[in-house]
């Protein structure tokens, strides 16, 4: 058997427990026909009990299928926009390093720009203008972690083309393509692994605080965000409905950045955690 | 590069930020379905009735032409009417600074409060596995609460029992100081949770950093009690990059109050930002966006100088710190 | 007339002594179906019910939303007629049993089906100490059907030919036909009687301030924040109102307004929500009032639109068949309404939705009808708009209901402007369904006038003429004994029904919560035009 990951760390190894447990239910409701997200089960706004273990909603269904969906909606918005965010941070970074000079500053500046924009305003602004859904999340976190990555991963690959090696290899009269492949892409591996994890934390913050405002995924889709949402008009009379996905989007989150922290001391020591 | 030569490229900087922010903004509302007439007027105006309102804004010219002239306008500070109180834009702003301002000030102060200390502690403690453990936890746990949840949970805790502080009933801190702070203790702590764990991090951080630099190593060689060396060396030098880290907050913090005004109805710039949003109050909406921007630049500026005043190297080797 | 809530009503205590009561003769006389203890009821159970009504004091309110519009004229939001309704008058006024009572006209007759003659109440002033004559309530009327104002209202007044001042107090008002909803028009804020002497000479702007004959002034309006009014000095009414003030603070989450009722800082809170009995259950000290209002939930179809599957009646009436009312309004209103045509169910001589044909849920009719209309696979997207939480369960529930008769419907909640824009702007409207509310204001034949598309540009968009249900909707609208108009008005019901082009689901109520130990004052239990605090000039704080 293949040692697990992440020797001596408790904590991430939990939470790679935590996360792979929330991926795999979020595909039950796929399998298992009873967990219907937008089927009524019950009366509504029903405490959790053993029939329904969430309890159920405003229109009587089943909190648990819908925070089952809402986790596989979160979990793939975030996903989905931070491949997105990756790739152009990981061909953005190396082309500014590679060239330097105005391009390099052009880079610097925009993501400078980009950075000045608070986070929730940028991704309400998004929103408006895309139309509200899970295209604008997907954007909007692009929007947001960009930035972020790009500074981060510049920043490493800035190092890396700095190194001797890669001089000598410039020199010698290797392809930029080549160069960037072969020599600074692996040598950058654990930066963008260790970014791309607190993106992906970002991408559940801001997905959360978009779908909460209105302005994510609408009805009857539900997100961990949305659900909050939903459930916050019902508060005082069922705390459960928005409590429950909270604290799962919070455990999701808190098991990401965990996780995020884990890859960090093992890929990139020296890294401190970029910010919001 | 002098220092002075630093603060005016910063300065410069600063302003395409800006100029650029505030171009973004302007295309992306107006390009917005749905304009500022029809959501005045309601359904039922006549199709001549919503020509004349859009005359009368100077919302049939051109996108670049009214940028041009809100532009100038901003300039001689004139931030433009809004368009759905029809009242000055800068009145508006500056009724909802005091509540926005108070929000953010104690969220940081309570960040700063309960993070430095913690973050000393840590840095400071004993290096066990379940020290460092139990930190990490807390500190990602405060770091991964999404604002909205922590938000909600107070304001469910407080509405159905009857304990001192307040939920959605604000206060101004003239009319009464007492019910002031009822009203903001829930919001700033909500909003400021996340910024205790991110303080407590960079302070932990610093310090660590801090102690293996030569100096404390020529310290304790030197036989200086190790309280002297704490207080004198460790500490003054792990402040450094608290700065930087305080204006990255604010700009988070200011991000953040949209949600936190919302969800504790406080009125302030955030909730005005989404109301103008929803109403395509496009004068607000920009106005709202760069008063943010601007505070989010000057911040980071104040601290790059800070950062300049504080630690002699950077006048040379700002660049090489990246932009952070 | 059933409803309000099963929930028992806490105790009622001061609202009971009230100047209301004497001046309206109590608001528990007829249909309503008040339970022991209600609105109305004198036999007051708690300490304050010996408190004498007292001048001064502000009464404190909460909504959960703000508003920009202060137009009477052109505002379309009943949050909106709720603020104007403190400072302007109507010329007739109404109240929980829907009866027409005198307002700015102390009397008035009608020498012909077609002719009106109002006598103003002497003594009126606007707020400025001007005193209100025939020229103001000739050139506010005459305003509201110029087109070149823009209002939504014209429509609902019916065929004005036209206005005229017989002399300083005496105004009347000739229609081209009879019109028997013309004096329930007149009682909308809508029809408010503004200064037109400043309006024209340019001295008070109505999109700007407000300047009124009514019991308060606007003394500032903090967006999203607080409306304040202060007393009018000049109020006709002597010793009215009690009140020095009133605040009308924008609490927009339920939650916290229930938290601000219960510790004390506001007196009055207002929700839309059909959850609001259930969060305010247990609150101490606070009487909570559900109050029906002719306001109702309707489908909206767009059958105009290039290529609309809903240009077919049969795929309309599909849909029709396919809603499930009950499951509406059990799972999406938590049981906080009733199925209506549309003629809205809570006014006299509205229609009985039983029986209406579309109304009874059949699933197989709906596939049937599909069929016969060579539709398959129907899919279409209904719009939620943004301004009421309760648009998207009811979506929610509609796409349930229209699953099971093998219609898909996606949801998407654009922003406000968007929403107005494919719904009432675009022309053709470019939306496929709307859930949306409407008024049913006062007269059952009244909102109708809307579903004649040829003479209503707000509906052209999206709504096909048909010369029946024009024709069925100008005979609920001809006056008559109260049984031929309720015939006609069935008859409009079963035509609507029938055409299927606005689907009307079910009456929308509003919850009142009131801080017994501090506010004397009645909430009635109706209000066709939502001015949940109408009589707020006899309201008072309770003085210890």
């Amino acid at each position: 058997m293949k040692r697990l990951p992440f020797r001596g760390d408790v904590l991430s190894r939990i939470a790679m427990f935590v996360l792979g447990i929330m991926v795999l239910a979020s595909l039950l409701p796929l399998v298992v026909t009873s967990l219907d997200p937008t089927e009524t089960v019950g009366p509504r706004l029903s405490s959790p009990s053993g029939e329904w273990w969430f309890g159920t909603d405003n229109l009587g269904r089943s909190i648990l299928a819908r925070v089952l969906e809402g986790i596989r909606t979160t979990l793939l918005i975030s996903l989905a926009a931070v491949i997105v965010s990756t790739i152009l941070a990981i061909i953005i970074a190396i082309v500014a390093t590679l060239s330097r000079g105005v391009v390099d500053q052009l880079v610097v500046r925009a993501a400078d720009i980009f950075f000045a924009f608070p986070a929730v305003l940028l991704a309400i602004l998004v929103s408006t203008i895309v139309g509200s859904g899970s295209q604008a999340a997907i954007l909007a976190i692009i929007f947001i972690t960009l930035p972020l990555m790009v500074r981060a991963i510049r920043a490493a690959s800035l190092g890396v083309a700095d190194r001797d090696f890669i001089t000598s290899s410039w020199v010698g009269g290797a392809s930029t393509v080549r160069l960037a492949v072969v020599h600074i892409l692996p040598n950058i591996a654990g930066v963008v692994v260790v970014q791309a994890t607190y993106a992906a934390s970002i991408a559940m913050l801001t997905e959360g605080a978009l779908s909460f405002l209105g302005f994510g995924v609408q009805a009857p889709t539900a997100s961990l965000g949305s659900l909050v949402q939903e459930g916050n008009l019902y508060l005082t009379i069922a705390p459960w409905f928005t409590l429950i996905p909270g604290a799962v989007l919070a455990l999701a989150i808190l098991s990401v950045n965990l996780l995020g922290d884990g890859l960090r001391d093992r890929l990139d020591p020296r890294a401190a955690r970029s910010l919001t | 590069m002098s220092l002075a030569r630093f603060l005016v490229v910063r300065l410069a900087g600063a302003i395409v930020t800006l100029l650029v922010v505030s171009m973004v903004v302007f295309a992306a509302i107006h390009n917005v379905p749905g304009g500022y007439e029809d959501v005045v007027l309601g359904p039922l105006a006549t199709p001549e009735l919503r020509a004349q309102t859009a005359e009368k804004y100077g919302l049939d010219q051109p996108i670049p032409v009214q940028y041009v002239k809100w532009l100038s306008a901003v300039v001689h500070g004139d931030l433009g009417t809004s368009m759905t109180s029809k009242t000055s834009v800068s009145s508006e702003l500056a009724r909802r600074i005091p509540a926005t301002l108070e929000l953010v000030l104690l969220a940081l102060a309570f960040s700063l409060l309960a993070g430095v200390p913690l973050g000393i502690a840590a840095g400071l403690s004993s290096d066990s596995r379940f020290s460092r453990a139990t930190s990490r936890l807390a500190g990602s746990l405060t770091m991964s609460i999404p604002d909205f949840v922590l938000g909600a949970t107070l304001v469910y805790l407080f509405s159905v029992n009857s304990w001192w502080l307040r939920v959605g009933s604000y206060v101004g801190i003239t009319e009464d100081l007492v019910g002031n702070i009822r009203s903001m203790v829930l919001p700033a702590f909500t909003l400021g949770l996340f910024g205790v764990a991110v303080i407590m991090r960079t302070q932990r951080d610093a310090i660590r950093g801090v102690l293996t630099q030569t100096f404390i190593t020529a310290a304790v060689a030197r036989g200086d009690a190790p309280r002297t060396i704490i207080r004198r060396n460790v500490i003054r030098n792990s402040s450094i990059p608290l700065v930087t880290i305080v204006a990255v907050l604010i700009g988070a913090f200011i991000s953040g109050s949209v949600i936190v005004e919302s969800l504790f109805s406080i009125p302030g710039i955030g909730v005005f930002f989404l109301n103008s949003v929803r109403n395509r109050d496009y004068a607000v909406v920009q106005a709202a966006v760069l008063l943010s921007a601007t505070v989010f630049v000057v911040a980071n500026m104040v601290a790059d100088a800070l950062y300049a005043v504080l630690d002699p190297r950077v006048g040379s080797t700002s660049a090489a710190r990246g932009q952070k | 007339m059933k409803v309000r809530t099963g929930r028992r009503l806490l105790a009622r205590t001061a609202l009971a002594a009230t100047l209301l009561l004497a001046a309206c003769g109590g608001s528990d006389s007829n249909s309503s179906t008040s339970t022991p203890g209600s609105v109305g009821d004198s036999s007051s159970t708690g300490p304050a019910s010996t408190a004498v009504p007292v001048a001064g004091g502000t009464l404190i309110t909460a909504e959960a939303q703000d508003t920009a519009e202060m137009d009477p004229a052109i505002s379309t939001f009943d949050m909106s007629w709720r603020l104007q309704a403190f400072v302007y008058e109507t010329l007739v006024t109404t109240n929980a049993q829907s009866e027409l009572l005198p307002g700015i006209a102390e009397s008035w007759e009608q020498p012909s089906d077609t002719s009106f003659v109002f006598t103003l109440r002497p003594g009126v002033t606007f707020s400025n100490g001007r005193a209100l004559t025939a020229d103001d309530v000739v050139g506010s009327l005459q305003r509201i059907i110029d087109p070149n104002t823009g209002s939504y209202w014209a429509p609902q007044m019916g065929p004005i030919d036209k206005i005229t001042a017989v002399d300083a107090t005496t105004v009347q008002v000739d229609l081209t036909a009879p019109y028997a909803p013309f004096l329930a028009s007149l009682a909308n804020i809508s029809a408010a009687i503004l200064p037109m002497t400043e309006l024209t000479d340019g001295s008070f702007d109505p999109t700007t301030q407000m300047l009124g004959s009514g019991p308060f002034m606007l003394k500032e309006h903090l967006a999203d924040q607080q409306w304040t009014f202060e007393r009018n000095p000049n109020y006709w009414r002597e010793g009215f109102p009690l009140l020095d003030g009133v605040e009308v603070r924008v609490v927009p989450d339920d939650a916290t307004r229930v938290a601000a009722l219960r510790d004390g800082s506001i007196d009055i809170g207002y929700f839309g929500s059909p959850d609001a009995p259930a969060l305010l259950d247990g609150v101490a000290d606070v009487d909570v009032t559900v109050q029906r209002s002719s306001d109702m939930y309707w489908l909206q179809l767009n059958s105009v639109g290039p290529d609309s599957p809903f240009a077919d009646v049969r795929v309309r009436q599909a849909v029709a068949y396919a809603l499930d009312r009950d499951a509406i309004i059990t799972n999406a209103l938590a049981g906080n309404g009733e199925a209506t045509g549309v003629a809205s169910a809570g006014l006299p001589g509205a229609c009985a939705a039983d029986g209406l044909p579309t109304y009874t849920r059949d699933v197989e009719k709906a596939k049937a009808l599909l069929a016969e209309a060579g539709v398959t696979d129907l899919k279409f997207e209904i719009i939620v708009p943004p301004y009421l939480s309760t648009f998207s369960p009811i979506a929610q529930v509609i796409q349930q209901n229209l699953g099971d008769a093998g219609i898909e419907v996606t949801i998407s909640s654009p922003e406000f402007g968007t929403y107005l824009q494919s719904v009432y702007i675009d022309q053709p409207a470019t939306f496929e369904g709307v859930v949306d509310y409407f008024a049913g204001y006062l007269d059952p034949a009244m909102v109708m006038q809307f579903l004649a598309p040829a003479r209503n540009p707000v509906t052209a968009g999206f709504l096909t003429e048909s010369p029946e249900l024009t024709a069925a909707i100008d005979a609920a609208a001809v006056p008559g004994s109260a049984d031929e108009r309720a015939a006609a008005v069935a008859a409009a019901c079963v035509a609507a029904a029938d055409f299927a082009n606005v689907i009307p689901i079910a009456t929308k109520n509003s919850t009142v919560a009131v801080r017994t130990d501090r506010v004397n004052g009645t909430v009635a239990d109706f209000d066709a035009y939502d001015i949940y605090l109408r009589g707020i000039e006899t309201f008072s704080i309770v003085k210890d």
